[in-house]
């Protein structure tokens, strides 16, 4: 038998603002680490000389991209490099969900697999994930980064929000149907899901989600004069989003509630300049509730799309097979860090269930209460691992048995290339 | 980035947020698996916060390595030495482990360097274990006693079913490694980085350096050696060691850098070919590039529609955040 089926698989998901990465079989992820490469750029940008000097110089230049090539940081360490040092620069391998910089990509996962993980790539199958959009070609590159590099005995892609549908239903049944609400960083997708499989021409996404907050914040805070450090503004504004954000039920009476008690929900931000060590303070209003209502009022934030949220939802059910659609409701899954502010579920299942009651309303007198329609029961499902429902999941598939069967192994990767990595069968266990 | 750290970077974690909330200390049970198969278990519950329970198995030894209760010489004491009463051993250890431990995070000294000091040395476990026998060795060579066994083979595991060998003598010890690698392009690439790596042993900073050999059969140490420890397809590597690698702290660092060569050896492999994958990459593009110059100009309208999620002009706003 293969030894690495008896080790857990490493599971690693690596989205457009963090990756999320640990071992299957367990509740949580080792690591979560911004999704970010720290390159030092200065070899390779002198200027070129080799012409004139010959090979003694072409020599010293390769060495010195070499030495370039080695020297990289990942995560918080590669933000605090570049935040202390000119010479390194901040890439970014992800936007959008989607692998744009695969050079970054695969230093980013060397550092993972050795420095976070420390484990050996030969020793453990793998299950990454994917974003719903991925093209094929990128699941090839993928498979060929895995499998030539790493030696990876196996490899599975999972689709993110199959994963995150996998993560609700641990115990007892295990639905694979239902709407996977997955807001990220860079990312919002609506995905039904139907046994596993992914409804893919009824795919929604909207150009919002988490990193359009914490812009949103900012630029908020920025307009009200508060004196953030603009070189930190961006990371601080993060940080107010994640701590002190959360979703109003009606954002009339919450500016009141903020004007009429505004001890009780103004807050104090405290800082330190990083230039000059000196500590600052800022208040945090009305954007603790504004910033999460771009979601559901997307027009404060944006002129170009406004479609709110549960109308996106309720748009990709409506575009599935009649046949799934009360299903679906019933299980709207949330997914992704940013679905984390509080009472989010509470918002979208209560704006969700309007415009499905208003449809059946309408219908029923269209009908002249003739026929009486059926109520649609509406459920916007919220977990406690929510923020990494992706991981989540994917821990608990890779840790099945049937996971290590319906992997690609290094020996059908050799027999038939990358292709085979294309596809990936949906396997016991998923539903 | 280029070497490995001696400490679990996980493990420092859990430890040091365990310190950092002990209040509101959650239930944990994790599991997880470094390089070599040195595999970790850790538990703990919302009971007792400041009790965890940490078991560690270490790869299975080959027939010629000799274990005493499931641990290798002189690890048992070398826990006590390090930890002190910070940490139990726990006889037997939880199934399927070689080790568990109780760590009782209430014992750890107050003053906050050498606490944080203690955690790493929890955090690096695997070493104080794995290392033991030869940190015991390296140190009587520190203390330049003449070794009851001079001139004997000494195995040691230090990968599963595989071991390396020391022989120590009077003022220096001999560790060889046999290099074995299951693909064939990293069986190549170790072959030549592990003779670029003697050769660079050569260069003048490095002249305090252990003297370093490769070779392609097995050296004159192995004489005496196993069949089974002889076949190594990428030949095998000597160091010899002297009392100043050894001295004071360098103790330390020697031990896990000679019970970890192999897994350096095999990160640098990877590295290699990664390397390798971002210039062929390179290559293919600036090729792919001047294909597309030669095509007529109406092709490269198609590809900017076919891009599957057309974004919006908040794109534009995106720019300058990153
Ligand atoms: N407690 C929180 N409250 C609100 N937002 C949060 C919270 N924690 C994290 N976030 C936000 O969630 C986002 C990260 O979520 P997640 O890790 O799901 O995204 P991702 O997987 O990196 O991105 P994507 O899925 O779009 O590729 C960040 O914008 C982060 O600021
Ligand atoms: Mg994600």
């Amino acid at each position: 038998m293969d030894p690495s089926t008896s080790r857990p698989a490493v599971v690693i998901d690596n989205g457009t603002g963090y990756t999320k990465m640990g071992f299957a079989g367990n509740v949580e992820p080792c690591f979560i680490a911004p999704t970010v490469v720290a390159v030092n750029e200065s070899f390779i940008t002198q200027p070129n000389r080799s012409s004139s000097k010959g090979s003694s110089s072409w020599l010293a230049q390769h060495s010195a991209g070499v030495m370039a090539d080695l020297d990289f940081f990942i995560g918080e360490e590669a933000l605090s490099k570049s935040r202390t040092s000119s010479t390194y620069n901040l890439s970014y391998p992800i936007k959008h969900g989607q692998v744009e910089n695969w050079d970054a990509m695969e230093r980013y996962w060397q550092q993972c697999i050795f420095n976070y993980l420390r484990c050996d790539p030969e020793d453990h199958y793998f299950l990454l994930t994917e974003s719903p959009l991925t093209p094929p070609e990128s699941r090839e590159y993928t498979g060929e980064i895995m499998f030539e590099t790493f030696n990876v005995p196996g490899l599975y892609i999972a689709v993110q929000p199959v994963l995150a549908l996998a993560a609700g239903y641990t115990t007892s049944k295990c639905e694979m149907t239902g709407v996977v609400v997955d807001v990220g960083d860079g990312s919002t997708h609506v995905v039904p899901v139907a046994e596993g499989y992914v409804i893919g021409s009824s795919i929604k996404s909207m150009p919002i989600s988490g990193k359009d907050v914490t812009l949103f914040v900012q630029q908020l805070m920025r307009e009200r004069g508060e004196h953030i450090p603009p070189e930190d503004s961006f990371e601080v504004a993060r940080k107010i989003k994640e701590t002190y954000c959360y979703t109003s039920s009606d954002i009339v009476k919450e500016y009141n509630k903020h004007d009429k008690e505004p001890s009780k929900y103004v807050k104090q931000w405290r800082g330190i300049k990083p230039k000059t060590g000196a500590p600052y303070s800022c208040d945090v209003g009305y954007e603790r509730f504004l910033g999460p209502e771009i979601f559901f009022n997307p027009e404060i934030y944006s002129s170009e799309f406004t479609t709110p949220l549960p109308d996106v939802i309720d748009k990709c059910i409506q575009s599935a097979p009649i046949d799934t659609r009360r299903a679906l409701y019933k299980n709207i899954v949330l997914s992704g860090g940013s679905t984390m502010f509080k009472d989010f579920q509470r918002r979208l299942q209560r704006d969700t269930k309007k415009i499905v009651d208003a449809r059946v309303l309408a219908s029923s007198m269209r009908h002249n209460g003739e026929v009486k329609a059926q109520p649609v029961e509406v459920n916007v499902v919220s977990h406690p691992i929510q923020r990494y429902a992706a991981w989540f999941g994917g821990s608990v598939l890779a840790s099945t048995p049937e996971f290590f069967t319906a992997c690609h192994t290094k020996a059908e990767y050799e027999e038939y290339g990358a292709s085979i990595c294309r596809t990936n069968p949906v396997f016991k266990g998923m539903y | 980035m280029i070497l490995l750290q001696s400490h679990s970077r996980y493990l420092l974690q859990i430890l040091t947020n365990r310190v950092q909330n002990i209040d509101k200390g959650v239930e944990l049970d994790c599991h997880w698996v470094e390089f070599d198969d040195v595999r970790y278990h850790i538990q703990a519950s919302i009971k007792n916060p400041h009790l965890l329970h940490l078991s560690v198995s270490l790869p299975t030894p080959s027939p010629e390595t000799v274990f005493s209760s499931g641990l290798p010489l002189g690890a048992i004491e070398a826990i006590k030495a390090a930890y002190g009463n910070v940490v139990q051993i726990l006889d037997p250890p939880r199934d399927g482990f070689n080790l568990t431990v109780k760590l009782n995070l209430s014992k750890l000294p107050p003053n906050e360097e050498t606490k944080q000091g203690l955690l790493v040395k929890i955090a690096s476990v695997r070493e104080v274990v794995m290392g033991a026998p030869l940190r015991v060795i390296l140190k009587r060579l520190a203390s330049r006693s003449v070794p009851s066994n001079a001139g004997m083979l000494v195995p040691l595991v230090h990968r599963p079913n595989e071991s390396f060998f020391l022989v120590p003598q009077y003022e220096k010890v001999t560790v060889v490694f046999p290099m074995r690698f299951s693909d064939s392009i990293d069986t190549v690439l170790a072959t030549s980085f592990l003779q670029e790596f003697v050769e660079a042993r050569r260069t003048a900073g490095l002249n305090n350096a252990p003297l370093c050999l490769w070779s392609s059969s097995h050296p004159n140490e192995l004489k005496d050696a196993p069949e089974q420890a002889l076949s190594a397809n990428a030949g095998f590597v000597s160091f010899v060691i002297s009392p100043r690698h050894v001295e004071g702290k360098k103790l330390d660092k020697t031990v896990w850098n000679l019970s970890t060569f192999h897994a350096y050896v095999n990160y640098h492999v990877k590295c290699s070919e990664g390397f390798m994958h971002t210039r062929m990459r390179r290559r293919v593009e600036s090729l792919i590039q001047a294909l597309d110059r030669a095509k007529p100009d109406d092709n490269a309208n198609i590809a900017a529609q076919s891009k599957s999620f057309k974004r919006m002009s908040i794109e534009a706003s995106r720019g300058n955040s990153h």
